[in-house]
């Protein structure tokens, strides 16, 4: 194992040795370390109608059963992004088998710029995740509401229109300055950490 | 409009979900000549991703994943073995001075039984997994892909299977599954089903439609089914379930069945002759199935839902209109030759819509276009009142040639004969769809320059006008 191995990746190799030895449930020091960048990372990479929990779980079930394939002390987490990756790459050819996929869910060229963004470090979508957190907490509530709308309680622009008194041509348009704003102040927060872009 | 502002337009109704066809196209041609606002787009498709993740966090916690996941790992034999030990301990008491001879007896069976286990699990780990289910019927384009990963085309009856996934991946797709207890699954239209039977059978709908005749199951081992919005639990009885994106659709014919909706965590037992729909927009209250109706028609107009083909919006001087779209399949027996044909399929009976049932005096109409005069066939599927597939009908729609390529026909249901896909079950299923419900309806053609669209279809109830 490498010397520069902090903390929490040491304690996923000693939980690989666990299980290898048959201790099953150790394996919830792996899912609860990585499940976070895994889907953070899952989410930004997939087209639209991609189960990204799904693909996420097939892949730590694939990492637990090829377990014996992990050369110990390497890095875990890049070995289980590898197996994410090629998980991925079956579930969207199996949804680009459906003939109309392309027309109805996803332009070509936004996945191949998604393809194209895949090299960068998959932690680096965690790390935008947190920022993403901080960004929101920081927003007024005001605006902040709009999101909370959206994203969590899932109602539709109708309402959202209604709720706020307004058109929903101007509810689409704040939600497209929100997205802007909020991209804004993760990519900068990144920068402010020294996070890699 | 400026090139930016109209990208930001259709950007938003894309990441909104309401971007048509049409303007897809445009959306394309505008992200290809500029690599800015690609940049843009992808920039805000991978915020907006992300924001859902926060939102899902926030609303299941991260608990519940990590649970869902060990949840999935697959049974290690010595965990196997203990949860059996833990089982028979209570009915062998290690200490007693005096074993007769009917625990002794006992205790061989159970040893027996462990090896027969054992064995088994050696099989599966070793060998080629076990069957725990036969193909016993099927009609139309059907995948199958077992644990190994690969994907066969080229499956048929009696095929006998462990666990894995099958695909129907036509509207007229058609696949019956019986399991070693005798318990049927009928896959049907375009869907996906995984299953495993590791103690308990455990199926996935990734979407589509399912029927079910269950055998009784152990009490403290119902079979699960998950969809994407919810889980069933079923110990024995007949049912349907329908999954889409968003929302199950769960139909009890007899017994009852637990549902838990995956969002809020509530649960409703649903109970014989009651339909309830599981979406986090909704309250989860079970109604009683509605009486069929005679009479149906096609509401193209209103969107995609359910459809196959390709949805075209209302535009200038155009009604909304559903295009085949091609379909690559193998037919069976012919080896590796493809064959291509065009489809446009329309849901009829599915989802919250009454049952629609045929009557042999009723008669299809069908409005359309087609560039060039050539063979339009016209077919529909019939389920029985509980929902169980009783066989699909085809006829040629009786079409005169017209400069404009518009046409308008009505075919009555005489004639209709059994489509030739399911000719191997015609000592089975009904002679006649009459009585029966139709559960979808689809125009094909084998001619690739025909560009087949349907206007409209409807069902017309003998002594109606259109």
């Amino acid at each position: 194992m490498s010397e520069r191995n902090t903390e929490p990746e040491i304690e996923v190799e000693k939980a690989v040795e666990r299980i290898r030895k048959g201790d099953v449930a150790a394996f919830e020091v792996i899912v609860r370390h990585f499940e976070r960048p895994l889907r953070a990372w899952l989410a930004t990479q997939s087209a639209p109608g991609v189960d990204v929990d799904d693909v996420a779980q097939r892949s730590f079930i694939a990492a637990y059963t090829r377990l014996d394939d992990y050369a110990s002390g390497t890095n875990f987490g890049a070995w289980l992004f590898t197996i994410a990756r090629y998980q991925l790459k079956t579930e969207t050819t199996r949804i680009r088998r459906v003939a109309d996929y392309q027309n109805r869910y996803a332009p070509d060229l936004l996945q191949q710029e998604l393809d194209r963004r895949d090299s960068s470090l998959p932690a680096v979508q965690a790390e935008r995740l947190e920022c993403l957190k901080k960004c929101l907490e920081q927003m007024e509530s005001r605006l902040r509401r709009y999101i909370t709308w959206r994203y969590d309680e899932g109602i539709p622009l109708e309402e959202m229109a209604e709720r706020s008194d307004r058109s929903i041509a101007a509810v689409k348009k704040q939600l497209w300055q929100l997205r802007r704003r909020l991209h804004e102040c993760v990519e900068s927060r990144l920068a402010e950490d020294g996070g890699v872009l | 409009m400026s090139d930016e502002q109209r990208f930001v337009d259709l950007w938003n109704d894309f990441l909104e979900g309401e971007l048509d066809g049409t303007r897809m196209a445009e959306l394309q041609t505008l992200l290809a000549k500029d690599d800015a606002l690609l940049k843009t787009a992808a920039d805000t498709y991978q915020l907006h991703r992300l924001l859902g993740i926060l939102s899902d966090e926030q609303n299941t916690g991260r608990d519940e994943f990590v649970q869902r996941t060990l949840g999935k790992l697959p049974v290690e034999q010595h965990a196997f073995v203990d949860g059996i030990m833990r089982r028979v301990a209570p009915e062998c008491p290690r200490e007693t001075n005096q074993v007769d001879r009917a625990s002794r007896w006992g205790q061989y069976v159970v040893f027996a039984s462990l090896l027969l286990l054992l064995a088994g699990i050696a099989w599966q780990q070793f060998g080629r997994k076990p069957s725990i289910a036969k193909i016993t019927g099927l009609s139309g384009s059907v995948y199958w892909t077992g644990n190994d990963g690969q994907v066969e085309d080229d499956i048929s009856v009696g095929m006998e299977v462990g666990g894995g996934t099958l695909e129907g991946a036509a509207p007229d797709s058609w696949a019956e599954l019986t399991f070693l207890d005798g318990s049927k699954v009928t896959l049907s239209g375009k869907s996906m089903l995984t299953f495993s039977q590791q103690g308990q059978k455990e199926l996935h709908l990734r979407e589509g439609n399912i029927t079910a005749n269950v055998e009784p199951q152990p009490p403290n081992l119902p079979m699960l089914i998950h969809t994407r919005s919810a889980m069933l639990e079923v110990l024995g009885t007949r049912f349907n379930v329908e999954a889409e994106l968003s929302s199950t659709m769960l139909n009890v014919n007899e017994g009852k069945v637990r549902i838990r909706k995956l969002n809020d965590n509530k649960a409703v037992e649903v109970v014989a002759n009651h339909w309830v729909v599981a979406s986090a927009d909704r309250q989860l209250e079970p109604i009683l199935v509605p009486d069929g109706v005679p009479r149906w028609r096609s509401q193209i107009e209103l969107g995609p839902d359910g459809t196959f083909g390709k949805w075209i919006p209302a535009d200038q001087g155009s009604a909304a209109r559903l295009e085949a779209i091609p379909f690559v399949f193998s037919p069976p027996g012919k080896g590796n030759e493809l064959v291509t044909v065009y489809v446009a399929a329309l849901p009829v009976s599915q989802g919250e819509r009454q049952p629609v049932v045929v009557r042999e005096s009723s008669r299809f109409r069908v409005q359309g276009k087609r560039r060039k005069a050539c063979q339009v066939f016209f077919g529909f599927q019939v389920n029985d009142a509980e929902g169980r597939f009783a066989g699909k009908f085809l006829g040629v729609l009786p079409l005169e040639p017209n400069a404009t390529g518009k046409f308008e026909c009505e075919i009555p249901l005489t004639q209709f004969g059994l489509d030739p896909s399911v000719e191997l079950y015609k000592d089975q299923l009904p002679k006649t769809p009459d009585g029966l419900i139709v559960a979808s309806c689809w125009c094909v053609t084998i001619d690739e320059s025909a560009g087949l669209e349907i206007n409209e279809a409807e069902l017309i109830p003998e002594g109606m006008v259109p």
